[in-house]
């Protein structure tokens, strides 16, 4: 709901209106009418669907019929409003299952069997494609955009809760951060209780809960990793609810308050999940500089996705920021241990045993992200590998328990893994033909882009407009890109073999000295780049001197592999580590402090940002601190807080960098209360990006992909000369690259 | 600048009231924190004792204070230097011997010719028992009293931490819990009160922060006179010091510190009763140059046994009765709906008392300055 606040007051589209009315007269008629009515209008409506996909349209009458659907499109993409977004999603329907049975009856002969081979494998990834697509629309189109339940009963009627702070290799530095905000939920003393589960066994973990009252849980194996953690907590405890947030997930004061009103409202709720929030940026927003300007990965899934399965009741627990109902988790056996991705396979076991779950889309909690590629691939990695554990042992299509859009969310969420075959094989069709002429379509150049392009637009425009801030289009092939070839082999072996694969810890907090560019991870896309880059050459030299008919094709499969050229040179861009100069991530936030100088006088300002030892501060004008000078620090509210000494790190014209000195446990506390558990501070970016304008996210795309090849270029000069001059008798992987770089 | 609760923000974003929220403070009782870890420990090298002491100070033994809720974590056993005798409380007689003598030892280990001390006159506002009206008259001293040129400052030595509202002062603001480093400046934490006052609150704490307090006054008898004296106060301030009731390590360090100590007192058989040790108390601890003088404070003269009683304490107290302030509701609903009285009601007859004793106690430190030496 908090993105429906912040969309523009777009007007309501008047069909809508029209429909309502219609509605509300039609609810007066009796029963028996209003189902007859919605079957015969759905049996017309199946009939004239299936009509119009099979419909065999010559080249200018489906040019005719493609272009009226698109305008169509576009004039009612302006409108708001549920039964716009609906129209559109059967718009783009018709064209991609009409170009789909086109494809399937008309473009299959092929010639030979390479023609075949490619041919099929590029059918059965645009089948995957569609499937995912259709299941998408599923998922997303209508998000329930749940509001939180306001606690009604007195405190003292309120329940325990159990708060898990899994831990296994983070630093105290960082864990710290958590255990302290979490003591500090408002919540009944007595009924919150906070619990580190600590794997590592590390000693100043344990001192440091002795010191502030906290459960230490240690056990004496590390089964199971998470899960088994977990599990092991529930025997010792004994909340009547289990609040879990990941060893960097810092949760808001107002975390519990405003989840747990949904529990007491129905007791058949088991789970209610709340959005990762991430206050810094992932790999893909630090090397592209894109953090905050251009939705991440986890925006569309915690915006859109969970929302949209949270209609179906099948929004699922990520792990981290959750709430659980200690009964109903310990009926379907706890924690689930049979997979890597044990939190998705718990909500599944949940509603299959009947249980609800809920999604409340308010970030009220935030984490830090992955910083470093390799950790971000290794974590997707895991997830993959679990979802296609899942999809092995616990398929979601069978098995008791579930309604059919419980079934599709929960596939989706699994096939939606499965990307990475179909999307390499995306990347390098055309080559296919312009490489080994290979007709992998047996259609005239002409009927495909008749059919083609409906397809491609349609769900390109209709994603656009449900997916609006939570995602811009083109990064989701530049996100996917990326991951491809590092998840395809997980998840090919688990689905072959499920039980093969363990649990990695995405390690977080790391920090990189430099830039650099990571020749390693991006060593698959630069080939994929030169692979691309040769078949354009290839391309452009056959089309002179081609007549026109090759010259259509040419021109589809060249438009094709320059499209793939910008997705895999922005996957390269982002292969380019950038340094991470700060140790910790600074939060912005204005917040009215009064500071104490050590002359005596004292002034009034705002904070610009806060990180975990200090904050920036906005000077008012003619103030001036000295580097070094010792300060104390008021934030004004009511009451005023405590006074947190500090010291001025760097002074110039109207902002100061303070950082906090040795600080007690108790100031300690009392700043986190403060600072980053404070409630709205998360809430108040959620669902504020840009909207998504697919021209200019394809400039910037295309923009950052081409920087991406120039620097590859200079890189490689640069690495090969130092290479040759170095060790010139070891054969390097990237000298081949380097090479065919040059040519 | 206008504050904005982020719970409240959070909650207009879904068009909800924020008055469902219910805020919970953490409480810090579990928190051990790093070097205080234990009560008694050695004591921080900010606070050190001045070098011209030869011999190592006993801290100061005090009776310990008459309300049980203040009570907080003083040590179960001093490291005194006197034998285990001085805890058997019972025996009152032989503990004020035991006090005047500590003092003793006190007072010739550490003369005060070498302290540092300054300027500005001090008034310490004591009693013996609890409710008579201490921050009422102390405040009242600080709205009235004022040396030409010079700025009278109320200083709250009491946990309940009151005085600042008796001067107007609504807002928390940190007070000597928070400034009880050595190092603290208590200049730039002077909050203007009623009537071009200033006031240091006590400040509110856990019970760890005022055990800390404590500790410091019990390591360190100079701790208030050298905060006094960092505040470079000139010869025209005057300083107003507010102190729980009895015998506390508070009210031992305005004693102190006073130049001058008022003992407020009603007039009641409970605070004749109490008078006694009070005065022996107070003999005990006297410093040289230091005066001491007793106020009845709520008298009310439409009753004949609070009039009996007014005329037995003057009787007992002679000259040293430096004032009368009659029972005037005024004082209390001033302070309930937070008015100056001096504004509100300036004809109140509470209010013309209190000018009064401010101008008894002005003749009485300034008249006769030059002879202030010899009085005893």
């Amino acid at each position: 709901m908090t993105a429906q606040l912040n969309q523009l007051p777009a007007k309501t589209w008047w069909l809508q209106g029209l429909l309502d009315t219609f509605q509300a007269r039609a609810s007066r008629w009796p029963l028996r009418w209003r189902q007859g009515l919605k079957i015969s209008a759905g049996l017309i409506a199946a009939l004239l669907v299936l009509g119009i996909l099979t419909a065999p349209l010559n080249l200018y009458s489906q040019a005719a019929f493609a272009a009226v659907c698109f305008a169509a499109s576009l004039i009612i993409r302006k409108q708001a409003g549920r039964l716009a977004i609906l129209t559109l999603i059967t718009l783009s329907l018709v064209a991609s299952l009409r170009y789909m049975y086109w494809r399937l009856s008309d473009t299959l002969n092929f010639d030979n069997w390479q023609d075949a081979v490619f041919g099929y494998g590029l059918v059965l990834a645009e089948l995957y494609a569609l499937l995912v697509l259709v299941f998408g629309y599923v998922q997303t189109a209508w998000p329930l955009h749940r509001k939180p339940q306001f606690l009604q009963q007195p405190p003292a009627e309120w329940p325990t809760v159990d708060v898990f702070i899994p831990t296994y290799n983070e630093s105290l530095g960082i864990v710290k951060l958590v255990v302290l905000a979490a003591q500090a939920i408002d919540w009944p003393e007595g009924k919150l209780r906070v619990h580190m589960l600590d794997d590592g066994r590390r000693e100043e973990f344990k001192v440091f809960c002795q010191q502030i009252g906290v459960n230490y849980i240690t056990r004496d194996n590390n089964q199971h990793a998470k899960a088994g953690n977990l599990n092991e907590a529930l025997k010792v405890t004994d909340g009547e609810f289990i609040a879990i947030f990941d060893a960097d997930h810092v949760p808001t004061r107002s975390f519990l308050q405003i989840t747990m009103g949904w529990f007491l409202k129905d007791p058949n709720l088991a789970l209610l999940q709340t959005p990762h929030f991430f206050y810094s940026p992932d790999p893909f927003e630090k090397n592209l500089d894109t953090f905050r300007s251009v939705p991440n990965e986890g925006e569309l899934f915690y915006g859109l996705v969970q929302d949209g399965n949270d209609l179906w009741n099948a929004a699922f627990f990520c792990g981290s920021c959750a709430v659980i109902r200690r009964t109903h988790l310990l009926e379907v056996g706890g924690i689930a241990t049979e997979t890597v991705t044990e939190d998705a396979h718990t909500a599944l076991k949940l509603n299959r045993r009947g249980f609800n779950t809920a999604y409340l889309a308010v970030p009220q909690a935030a984490g830090l992200a992955t910083e470093s590629l390799s950790r971000h691939i290794s974590q997707r990695t895991r997830w993959a590998r679990g979802m296609a554990q899942i999809f092995r042992t616990d398929n979601p299509l069978f098995g008791k328990g579930l309604n059919l859009g419980q079934r599709i969310c929960y596939l989706n969420a699994m096939m939606h893994f499965f990307y990475s075959l179909p999307r390499l094989v995306f990347l390098t069709a055309p080559l296919a033909y312009l490489f080994f002429d290979a007709q992998i379509f047996h259609a005239s150049a002409l009927m495909v882009t008749v059919y083609v392009l409906p397809h491609i637009f349609h769900s390109s425009l209709t994603n656009s407009s449900i997916q609006g801030r939570f995602r811009h289009s083109f990064w989701n092939e530049v996100y996917e890109s990326v991951l491809a070839w590092y998840i395809m082999r997980p998840v090919l072996l688990a689905l072959i073999s499920p039980s093969l694969g363990r649990f990695n810890v995405t390690d977080k907090g790391g920090t990189i000295e430099e830039d650099y560019f990571n020749w390693k991870l991006a060593r698959p896309y630069i080939v994929l780049l030169t692979l691309n880059m040769v078949g354009l050459a290839i391309g452009v030299v056959k089309l002179i001197g081609s007549d026109s008919a090759e010259a259509t094709t040419l021109l589809i499969n060249l438009a094709w592999t320059v499209y793939n050229i910008v997705i895999v040179s922005t996957a390269v861009a982002v292969a380019t580590e950038s340094s991470q100069v700060r140790n910790e991530p600074r939060v912005p936030a204005d917040l009215p402090v009064r500071v104490y100088r050590e002359d005596g006088t004292w002034f009034d300002c705002i904070t610009r940002d806060f990180s975990q030892n200090g904050v920036g501060l906005a000077l008012p004008p003619q103030v001036l601190l000295n580097v070094n000078e010792k300060l104390r620090l008021c934030i004004l509210r009511t009451p005023p807080s405590s006074l947190f000494p500090a010291k001025t790190v760097f002074s110039n014209d109207n902002v100061a960098g303070v950082q906090f000195e040795a600080l007690t446990l108790r100031q300690q506390s009392e700043l986190v209360r403060l600072t980053f558990s404070r409630a709205d501070t998360w809430a108040n970016t959620w669902g504020n990006g840009r909207l998504d304008a697919p021209m200019s996210a394809l400039r910037e795309v295309s923009s950052i992909g081409f920087r991406a090849i120039l620097r590859l270029f200079v890189a490689t000069l640069k690495d090969s000369q130092a290479l040759l001059r170095k060790r010139p008798d070891t054969p390097s992987p990237i000298d081949s690259t380097a090479d065919t770089q040059r040519s | 600048m206008k504050y904005v609760d982020d719970i409240t923000k959070l909650f207009t974003r879904f068009g909800a009231n924020a008055e469902n929220y219910q805020e919970i403070q953490p409480n810090y009782k579990a928190f051990k924190d790093d070097p205080v870890t234990p009560v008694l420990v050695e004591p921080e090298p900010s606070v050190a004792l001045p070098p011209p002491t030869p011999t190592p100070t006993p801290p100061v033994f005090l009776l310990d204070e008459p309300q049980p809720s203040l009570l907080i974590g003083a040590p179960k056993s001093p490291p005194l230097t006197v034998p285990p005798a001085s805890s058997a409380t019972g025996d009152r007689q032989r503990l004020s011997d035991l006090l005047r003598e500590l003092n003793q030892v006190r007072r010739d280990g550490l003369p005060e010719t070498t302290r540092k001390r300054t300027k500005a006159k001090v008034i310490a506002i004591v009693s013996a028992n609890g409710g008579v009206g201490k921050s009422t008259v102390a405040a009242g001293l600080a709205k009235t009293f004022r040396r030409p040129g010079g700025r009278t400052i109320a200083i709250d030595l009491d946990p309940q931490n009151a005085l600042s509202s008796h001067l107007g002062i609504t807002r928390q603001a940190p007070g000597l819990i928070q400034l009880k480093e050595q190092n603290a400046d208590w200049g730039a934490h002077r909050l203007p009160g009623f009537s071009d006052s200033e006031c240091l609150p006590f400040g509110t704490g856990e019970v760890n922060d005022r055990r800390l307090l404590k500790q410091l006054m019990l390591e360190d008898s100079d701790w208030l006179n050298q905060h006094l004296a960092s505040m470079d106060l000139s010869e025209n301030d005057t300083v107003i010091l507010d102190t729980p009731s009895g015998a506390t390590v508070y009210s031992q360090q305005a004693l102190d510190a006073a130049d001058l100590v008022l003992v407020i007192t009603v007039a009641d058989a409970a605070s004749y009763l109490a008078l006694d040790t009070m005065t022996q108390w107070l003999e005990t601890t006297r410093r040289r140059a230091q005066r001491h003088r007793y106020v009845i404070n709520q008298r009310d003269d439409s009753r004949s046994f609070s009039r009996d009683m007014g005329v037995l304490f003057l009787r007992r107290l002679g000259a040293d009765l430096i004032g009368t302030i009659r029972l005037d509701h005024q004082f209390n609903e001033s302070l309930a709906y937070g008015r100056d009285l001096l504004q509100y009601a300036p004809e109140s007859i509470g209010y013309r008392d209190i000018l009064s004793l401010s101008g008894a106690v002005h003749a009485l430190l300034f008249a006769d300055t030059s002879s202030q030496q010899g009085t005893p």
